[in-house]
């Protein structure tokens, strides 16, 4: 049983983000990358199904700024292997479709039998990534899991549905899953640790299939730019009364509701 | 005769024999310990620790009450080991045995009569201290809490029973012809006075039967002691002189490259020496900030907890062989590092030796190795100098590589390891608390600069800290004082990360902050905070650091003494919180005291201050764990209600973390309108205020 762990890098969230000088893109000189928190969670659920059904692990990620202490710190963690998709320019952003689109022949080359990465990213929000590359693979896939169970030839998965519910279905395997949440909290990583596995290498580079030629859905980017801040808010007073008669006034006045 | 040497001779074999045997044991158990490098260097401060601490008391007489009598009855045994030899003397040589180049001296005879009766009245004192601190009665407030005192009992009538049939032997000795020595020995002639109406005969029976039975009861008394807490009698000695020195305070002990302890094979062996030591006197307990909030953790009865488990893991510790092998079972739960195993953590070899329970949770409950502030005020107690926080840290350092902390431990650690910093904010804004400052602060990184800041997280992240901050630089300003920063190239200093248990990214912190200290130009560093203090002061000499570091107070003492701030008096009524890190580990406490002076403040100590300070409750990473309110008051409530009864309306602090737990504990207390906690330098820009005030409305 081989368990894949699709990571990726994004900028750190806690450093001011300043956009370039070009105005398409954020400046990535200064900031620093780290794993999406996401991806994180679907590194515990590999480790968990490791621990438990002797799976191996590898993880994945493309050569992204910062990649490599991301990928230490996965085999520091246990992950069994690790393996650097290079010759992937990563001074710019890439959209999912096109990372989806370079994973896409490694995860078939690797012969595994079960792919899970983070539901969304903070640069793929709607979470298109596992759902994208299932689709280019012609694998079944599930989105929002919060529960994987390994059968034989299928996967338990538990699925979250929004509005406190929940659905539990067994799928085919090879499957790919994007993860909400693990089990548990992504286990701690010790600083020795990672040293000792960073001392040690062992980060496989394998060189990415380039991508095909931009392909139809590929977004152009024209501008990026802060929220511009627009509108401004109106406080309602009076009587509860009064107050409800101006709202549905004002839904009224932009055909929001209709009467 | 005959049968007093054959009676005489068969108890000193039985009771050698005994004892022996239960030394080679305890010998042959402590030296299958980890190794503990360095504990014999520095032979004259160890020979001068064992004349102050052994010969002088110096640690027990801190508390004059259990003390005084306790040196005496030190002093007293030393002076009666000339009985001891006289009565074996007696027994097995001639009736007027002397001890030779000595003889029957009138002055030795006064001594020995003299500590006879001054150990019995100490064996009272200890009776009534015993009473009066019943753990019965008392519970967890006693310091016998928890301790055998059974043992303590048995110990207590032994040593009476020395001293009972000294004094009754030598007092019939003195109707029977057989005592050497004249009216200086008083007690025993007070004593022969009421025994002589009884005849000569009867004397006589009484003599012999009295000698064996002191004979006897020592015999037997040594025998008991190997087998109880009252060991110390043999290990403290050794104990102290093979303690970290000049203390086990400070920087903190770290062997086998801080892989940590998860098994009693993987502790050192001075740590079993410790575990063997202890008279289990409850010194370290009663000052404990976490036992006197109701948290599991007792020093005392960790250490008894381990002593008990060494002793019933010494068939499985002998059988692995004279400390040559260290099976170290592994008993992780978490299967990633189990399969790490064979590369990662393991340099203390392993053996197929029958599995070792693992220290937490098989031993110990993690609630209690996490309770630890590492305060030290329990290391500082202890009268034979163990090394409770050194233990402690070990076995935490093995649940921090094994991953299992709370989940807000690991999120901070997380955050000190991605950011530098435990806020979790970026690093370049570290030093944004400058920008409203109104005058420019040197960067130390590009021109040189006299004092080097080394501010710290909370007083660099923390809004209400980077405040104090804010006024400190305004003081230095003012006083020409040339100092400059770090910026961005400081990051947490790593005291408390090191005391979590992380050797590892502790030792990150240090490579990144030496890098960035070799590449500035500074001639001393001063720190806001007592814990950056500590580790830089004590630690990264060992990685390089070779420039003095002060604490803030002192360079405002400095300022103030040599007049380059010059202040008019508060005249305000104010305690003072000494900071553990500050106090115990630093020995720092006249600065902050100083100042206060030079402020003309009256200052109203607290009962627990100066080195036997009382800890908020942060240190050692607790400040980022949660307590349980269940448990009831924190330390820092405690501390303030100590305060609130002094009468007093300040609360002066002099580190960014008292500062946050304490502006929280009045609230929680209910004590925000009658104490006012403020930090020394809010104090001396007041002061400074007033002066430059009162200079403007004279002119
Ligand atoms: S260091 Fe402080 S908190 Fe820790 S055991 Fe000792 S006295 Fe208690
Ligand atoms: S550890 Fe030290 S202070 Fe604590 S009970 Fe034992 S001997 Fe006393």
């Amino acid at each position: 049983m081989r368990i894949l762990v699709l990571m990726r890098q994004l900028p750190d969230l806690v450093e001011e983000l300043e956009i370039s000088s070009e105005g398409t893109d954020i400046d990535r000189e200064l900031v620093k990358f780290v794993m999406n928190e996401f991806d994180d969670q679907a590194l515990e659920e590999a480790l968990l199904l490791k621990e438990s059904s002797g799976a191996e692990v590898v993880v994945v990620a493309l050569d992204e700024p910062d990649v490599d202490q991301a990928l230490y710190t996965a085999i520091a963690k246990g992950a069994d292997r690790a393996v650097k998709l290079t010759g992937v320019s990563n001074e710019r952003w890439m959209s999912t479709h096109e990372r989806a689109a370079i994973l896409a022949p490694y995860v078939e080359e690797s012969a595994a039998d079960l792919v899970l990465t983070g539901v969304q990213a903070a640069d793929d929000l709607d979470g298109q990534l596992a759902g994208v590359l299932a689709g280019l693979l012609g694998l079944p896939h599930a989105a929002v899991v919060v529960g994987v169970e390994l059968k034989d030839s299928t996967v338990l998965v538990t699925q979250e549905l929004g509005g406190g519910r929940s659905v539990d279905e067994e799928i085919d395997l090879p499957a790919v899953l994007g993860l909400q949440a693990a089990r548990q909290a992504p286990r701690y990583a010790p600083i020795s640790k990672i040293r000792q596995v960073t001392q040690a290498g062992g980060i496989e580079e394998v060189a990415a299939h380039t991508p095909p030629e931009a392909s139809a859905t590929a977004i152009s980017l024209r501008r990026l730019y802060v929220p511009e801040r627009s509108g401004h808010a109106e406080m309602l007073e009076g009587t509860p009364g009064e107050v409800a008669e101006r709202i549905a006034e004002i839904l009224r006045s932009r055909g929001l509701v209709k009467g | 005769m005959v049968l007093r040497i054959a009676i005489g001779g068969a108890v000193v074999l039985i009771g050698l024999a005994l004892g022996g045997a239960r030394l080679w044991w305890l010998a042959r158990l402590i030296r299958s310990g980890s190794p503990a490098p360095g504990r014999t260097k520095g032979a004259l401060r160890r020979s001068w620790a064992e004349l102050a601490e052994v010969l002088g008391q110096r640690k027990l007489l801190r508390r004059r009450q259990s003390g005084i009598p306790h040196a005496l009855t030190f002093w007293g045994f030393i002076i009666l080991l000339f009985t001891v030899i006289e009565a074996f003397g007696d027994v097995f040589s001639s009736k007027r045995f002397a001890i030779p180049g000595i003889g029957h001296s009138p002055v030795l005879g006064f001594l020995e009569d003299l500590f006879a009766v001054v150990v019995l009245l100490a064996v009272i004192s200890f009776v009534v201290i015993r009473l009066v601190d019943s753990p019965a009665r008392r519970e967890r407030r006693s310091r016998f809490y928890g301790s055998h005192t059974g043992a303590a009992w048995v110990t207590l009538t032994l040593i009476a029973l020395v001293m009972i049939t000294l004094l009754g032997y030598r007092a019939a000795q003195t109707n029977t012809g057989d005592f050497p020595y004249g009216s200086w020995a008083f007690a025993s002639h007070a004593i022969g006075g009421w025994l002589a109406p009884l005849g000569r005969g009867t004397n006589s029976v009484i003599e012999t039967t009295l000698l064996l039975c002191n004979v006897a009861v020592i015999m037997g008394f040594l025998v008991f002691v190997t087998y109880s807490k009252h060991l110390h009698i043999f290990l403290a000695p050794m104990n102290v002189g093979l303690s970290r020195r000049p203390r086990a305070l400070g920087a903190l002990e770290v062997t086998d490259g801080g892989s940590g302890a998860r098994t009693i094979e993987q502790l050192s062996w001075k740590h079993l020496l410790d575990f063997a030591t202890c008279t289990e006197c409850g010194r370290c307990q009663a000052a404990c900030p976490a036992w006197n909030t109701n948290k599991p953790l007792s020093p005392k009865l960790l250490v008894m907890g381990l002593r008990d488990h060494l002793f019933t893991s010494a068939p499985r510790l002998l059988a692995a062989g004279h400390g040559a092998s260290r099976g170290s079972a592994l008993t992780s739960s978490n299967g990633a590092s189990s399969a790490e195993g064979k590369v990662v953590g393991q340099s203390r070899g392993s053996s197929d030796a029958p599995a070792a329970p693992a220290l937490v949770p098989d031993v110990i409950s993690p609630d209690v190795i996490w309770a630890c502030t590492t305060c030290g005020a329990c290391v500082e107690q202890c009268p034979v100098d163990i090394e409770h926080v050194d233990t402690i840290v070990d076995i935490r350092r093995g649940l921090v590589n094994d991953g299992k902390m709370e989940a807000s431990v690991q999120q901070v650690l997380e955050n000190i390891a991605q950011q530098g910093n435990s806020f979790g904010k970026s690093g370049r804004m570290r030093a944004r608390w400058v920008r409203e400052l109104g005058f420019p602060v040197k960067d130390a990184r590009k021109e040189p600069v006299r004092y080097l800041w080394f501010v710290g997280d909370f007083a660099s992240f923390d809004e209400r800290i980077l405040e104090l901050s804010r006024t400190l630089a305004h003081v230095l300003h003012d006083a020409d004082v040339d100092f400059g920063l770090l910026y961005e190239g400081e990051r947490n200093a790593g005291n408390d990360v090191r005391r979590i248990g992380e050797e590892g990214l502790f030792e990150m912190l240090v490579e990144h902050n030496m890098s960035t200290l070799n590449g500035a130009q500074f001639e001393s560093i001063f720190t806001t905070d007592p814990h950056s203090l500590n580790t830089l002061r004590n630690e990264y000499p060992a990685y390089g650091l070779d420039k003095p570091v002060l604490h803030y107070s002192q360079l405002l003492q400095e300022l103030l003494e040599s007049t380059a701030i010059t202040v008019k008096p508060l005249g305000t009524r104010v305690t003072y919180h000494d900071p553990c890190y500050l106090a115990r580990h630093n020995r720092i406490t006249e600065a902050p005291r100083k100042v206060l002076h030079a402020l003309g403040c009256e200052l109203v100590e607290m009962p627990r201050h100066g080195l036997n300070t009382f800890c908020c409750g942060a240190g050692g990473g607790r400040i980022w764990m949660s307590d349980d309110p269940a448990l009831g008051e924190r330390p820092s409530e405690n501390r303030i209600r100590e305060a609130v009864a002094l009468g007093v309306d300040t609360f002066v602090v002099a580190c960014p973390k008292d500062f946050a737990m304490y502006s929280d504990a009045v609230k929680t207390t209910g004590h925000e309108p009658d104490l006012r906690v403020v930090d020394l330098v809010e104090l001396v820009a007041t002061a400074l205020e007033t002066a430059t005030l009162a200079a403007v409305s004279g002119s």
